[in-house]
């Protein structure tokens, strides 16, 4: 592939010709042989740099597709929890309950003013080192916040930190949707993206760019928690110079500030583990705080910023009339209220199970079809000629077209933006349950398309090709052309669209002809050196300038090749951790492919499996062997990686691998379930749980495995399990590594 | 228009290299799609300028003027999809140079066989000929493979550490 990208280069100079002196012949004869050797040594080094080009942009791929691929999983595992609580009062023990306690808190609005008093109460110890936060806040609160976070060692107490949440609460249930700011004569304001828990990266942006101040207005655009190790600090910077500034300092609302995101990414187990006691206490104020926060923000009325990007749906008037704090998590439609929770317990369940697949839910094809449009209902009138609304539409509905003529919701609970990953074919029937249950109520149609707003908001992507389609690669929003950003900018007289959502090499990235930025300020964010990140200053002429930083662990440079090399390994080891994940499938796949011959069939079969868009066939030779007679040994791509510790032998392979593949899934909602944070679930509670969370996503786990399982895992025989130790037992190891990652 | 049969047209649709598919086996054909769709960055199923000059500004040529890419294009018998594609370059493709092929040609220059050579030297030797290189290229080459104090370039060790790590890279 190099020799091609080569080549073109080649050409190319070879068009603009090349020098030859005008010599005696001996001297031609010399020169002759000079400009062939020059030119071997050109070609040959040009086909180096075009290779390392070549590897760098097949890491980015992985990495990004096996990203988009989490976000998949995790709107997946969403589904599983609407399920839950669709269907289950109780499941011996308080499994739900504690679960739609965590996913559908009901707030008593006159719990409020009692709030503050309460936190007013919580002791803070006078060995606390950290700084201490009283309202309304100064400049010295900040400076002390700053300078305890940069060295690292100091949590803000609880009792600030909720304290801070509540007085940002009060303060965003001010704001509208969209915000509308202007740059004066003087001032330009700063807009930053993604900063994903990256502390470094903030200080370094304060470090270049200076404080939030009056002289000095930020705009940061979502994205502030998951991944990073910092995502607490982050927020309670934000918010601290939120209240500080109210007028200069804006934030917007991104994907990641969703408690349901948070539950896979990171930010909740980051939370957990600073705060032992009143980590619960703080997601549930936040859940709050990140609903309320804004949408969108608009620069002199010709700026559009939003994290994710727009639709051909996209409505700024209706966004700005929607109440917002309703929608706590993107991820989920809306319920309804109070009455409809009451209905919750009572459903029915009919149809079968479909027709196990061979593994995981990725190898069931999806009966979503694009064709179905929603029934219209009184009060809302839908264009069909989106094919983005029909993405939306609650599978629910869908489904029960298909089955039932009818247009109840069924109570799969299945997400709706579901796209790639399973739609069932038909209605999950659950045998080991006796209840006797009604269909519930269906959702109102403008509830939905107050979500669909959001959601495209925060969640879509722009495209190169001209149309709106629903964005498959993620699973939520959708990818908009630069028709549609055309039309939007149009119809609103804005002059560009800013926003994140997306890492880029440079930080920073131009699209639709320049209408479109993506602006990425989480350096580093696959790995060390893997990108660049950047903030935008706008002033009065709007027109961006755009500074790049790159926060650097490494005092030494790295060249290109070593970055690359680096940033190539670690996506390679995510890579084969993900063959590792469908192993049987895999292997079942390479049989399937009966000539063992060419790597073609290796590279189908995988890509039939894991159904990742990736170059397989250049990536091959770093995955797989090749055999002396040229024949690929399929198994050898397993051979990097093997469990840390021997499974005991009743648990049959198949069950622990597909213990592997949803280990996350499972910690999850171990995490949810073991309320006092003891580590023990009970071994029914697990049960119960792994055998509804199978059955919806259609895994065929014998029930009998699952309980040998439980009762192997439950060393004491005390009647609970150590999640912990279980989920260590799943934790595989990389022969080929000689140091330690992290 | 006089009727044809549908395989003719076929042919005369596609140009004078319609049988360049049966040029290839279909595993090679496979391995192009995908260095195909590699370098195709913004997915259209053409290689147009943006990406021509994408590739360029990785591989360090940052100010390829708009001329020179059309220039390029121009030899293309159209927008470069993928027949096209592998039309162009099908033929061009050969294998890599072994080590001592390299290590001959940077002999060329050192008659002696010291094993080094000037940085000034290589500088002008690489950039004023044949198919000259950048500035920004040879200042790649030099961060990569940095002359010692002295301003001498180990190339023997330049041409090892290129095709051995290569070698690990080969299909």
């Amino acid at each position: 592939m190099a020799k091609v990208v080569q080549y073109i280069i080649e050409q190319h100079h070879i068009a603009m010709g090349c020098g030859t002196s005008v010599a005696t012949e001996s001297q031609a004869k010399q020169s002759e042989k000079a400009i062939k050797a020059a030119v071997l040594i050109q070609r040959w080094y040009r086909r180096y740099m075009a290779r390392i080009e070549i590897r760098r942009r097949y890491t980015w791929s992985i990495f990004q597709s096996i990203e988009y691929a989490g976000e998949q999983d995790q709107l997946q595992l969403s589904s599983f929890f609407t399920f839950m609580l669709d269907n289950f009062t109780h499941l011996g023990g308080e499994s739900p309950d504690l679960i739609s306690q965590f996913l559908d808190p009901t707030s008593d609005p006159m719990e409020e003013e009692g709030r503050a008093a309460k936190y007013e109460k919580i002791e803070v110890p006078d060995s606390y080192p950290g700084p201490h936060l009283s309202f309304p806040l100064t400049v010295a609160h900040t400076n002390a916040l700053l300078r305890a976070f940069k060295q690292q060692q100091q949590h803000l107490h609880a009792r600030y930190v909720l304290q801070l949440l509540h007085e940002t609460k009060k303060f965003l249930k001010k704001m509208p949707n969209i915000i509308h700011l202007s740059t004066s004569y003087t001032k330009e304001i700063t807009i930053c993206g993604d900063l994903h828990g990256k502390l470094d990266d903030l200080l370094l942006i304060f470090y270049k760019n200076g404080l939030p101040s009056t002289e000095n207005p930020y705009v940061f655009n979502g994205d502030f928690v998951d991944r990073g190790k910092k995502s607490v600090e982050i927020l309670i910077i934000l918010f601290a110079f939120l209240l500080l500034y109210p007028n200069d300092m804006h934030l917007n609302r991104g994907n990641h500030e969703d408690h349901i995101m948070n539950l896979r990414y990171g930010f909740t187990k980051e939370v957990m583990q600073k705060y032992r006691s009143h980590g619960r206490e703080i997601l549930l104020l936040l859940q709050d705080v990140f609903s309320l926060l804004p949408l969108a923000t608009i620069i002199d009325n010709k700026v559009l910023i939003v994290h994710g990007g727009i639709s051909d749906m996209t409505d700024l008037d209706y966004l700005a009339s929607i109440e917002r704090h309703k929608f706590k998590s993107a991820l989920r439609p809306p319920r309804m209220s109070i009455d409809s929770s009451q209905d919750k317990g009572r459903r029915k369940t009919k149809g079968q199970l479909p027709a196990q697949s061979s593994g995981g839910h990725r190898s069931i094809s999806t009966r979503y079809s694009s064709n179905h449009l929603m029934k219209p209902s009184s009060g809302a009138s839908l264009s069909p000629s989106s094919s983005s609304l029909s993405s939306s539409i609650p599978e629910s509905r869908r489904m029960s077209d298909v089955q039932e003529k009818d247009t109840s919701t069924n109570s799969n609970g299945q997400h709706p933006l579901h796209h790639r990953s399973i739609s069932p074919a038909g209605i999950l029937e659950v045998p080991f349950l006796d209840s006797d249950v009604t269909i519930t109520p269906r959702v109102p149609s403008w509830e939905e398309m107050e979500w669909k707003q959001i959601v495209d908001l925060l969640w879509s992507d722009p495209k190169n090709q001209n149309g709106c389609s629903p964005n498959s690669f993620r699973g939520g929003g959708c990818y908009f052309g630069p028709d549609v950003t055309l039309t939007l900018l149009k119809k609103y007289h804005l002059k560009m669209l800013i926003r994140s959502h997306e890492c880029k090499q440079e930080g920073y990235e131009l699209c639709h002809d320049g209408q479109v930025i993506t602006i990425f300020s989480a350096s580093n964010y696959y790995e060390e050196g893997s990108n660049r990140g950047a903030y935008i200053k706008l002033g009065p002429d709007l027109v961006p300038r755009f500074f790049q930083y790159q926060v650097s662990k490494f005092t030494r440079r790295m060249t290109l090749q070593q970055r690359v090399s680096v940033a190539e390994g670690s996506a390679l080891k995510s890579l084969r951790e993900k063959l590792y994940a469908h192993r049987s499938e895999l292997i079942a796949a390479f049989k399937q492919y009966d000539t063992y011959n060419t790597g073609n069939d290796w590279a189908s079969a995988v890509e039939s499996v894991l159904r990742l868009d990736l170059p397989w066939r250049t990536l091959r030779s770093r995955l797989v062997r090749l055999a002396p007679d040229g024949s690929v040994e399929y198994l050898s791509c397993f051979e990097d990686l093997h469990m840390e510790q021997p499974i005991k032998e009743q648990v049959t392979p198949s069950l622990v691998e597909t213990l592997y593949r949803y280990r996350t899934d499972l910690e999850i909602i171990f995490n949810m379930i073991d309320k006092d944070h003891s580590g023990l679930i009970s071994i029914e509670e697990f049960r119960q749980t792994w055998r509804l969370f199978s059955s919806h996503l259609h895994i065929h786990v014998d029930n009998a495995a699952i309980d040998d399982l439980a009762r192997s895992i439950d060393f004491n025989k005390d009647g609970s399990i150590d999640f912990n130790e279980f989920l260590e037992a799943f934790r595989v190891v990389h022969k080929l590594d000689s140091k330690e990652k992290h | 228009m006089s009727p044809q049969s549908p395989k003719k047209a076929k042919k005369r649709a596609e140009g004078a290299n319609s049988n360049v598919f049966s040029m290839f086996e279909q595993a090679q054909i496979q391995e192009f799609k995908e260095a195909f769709t590699i370098m195709d960055q913004n997915r259209d199923g053409f290689i147009d300028k943006s990406d021509l000059r994408d590739t360029f500004a990785a591989l360090g040529r940052v100010n390829v003027k708009q001329e020179e890419i059309d220039e390029m294009l121009k030899e293309a018998p159209g927008p470069v999809n993928f027949t096209v594609f592998l039309t162009m370059f099908g033929e061009k493709l050969k294998g890599a140079d072994p080590e001592e092929t390299i290590l001959n040609a940077f002999k060329v220059f050192d008659p002696e066989a010291t094993g080094i050579l000037k940085k000034d030297y290589v500088t002008d030797m690489l950039t004023t000929q044949a198919d000259r290189f950048s500035p920004e290229e040879m200042e790649q080459m030099f961060l990569a493979f940095p002359p010692d104090v002295a301003g001498n370039l180990d190339y023997k060790n330049l041409v090892y550490i290129i095709t051995h790590g290569e070698d690990k890279d080969q299909e």
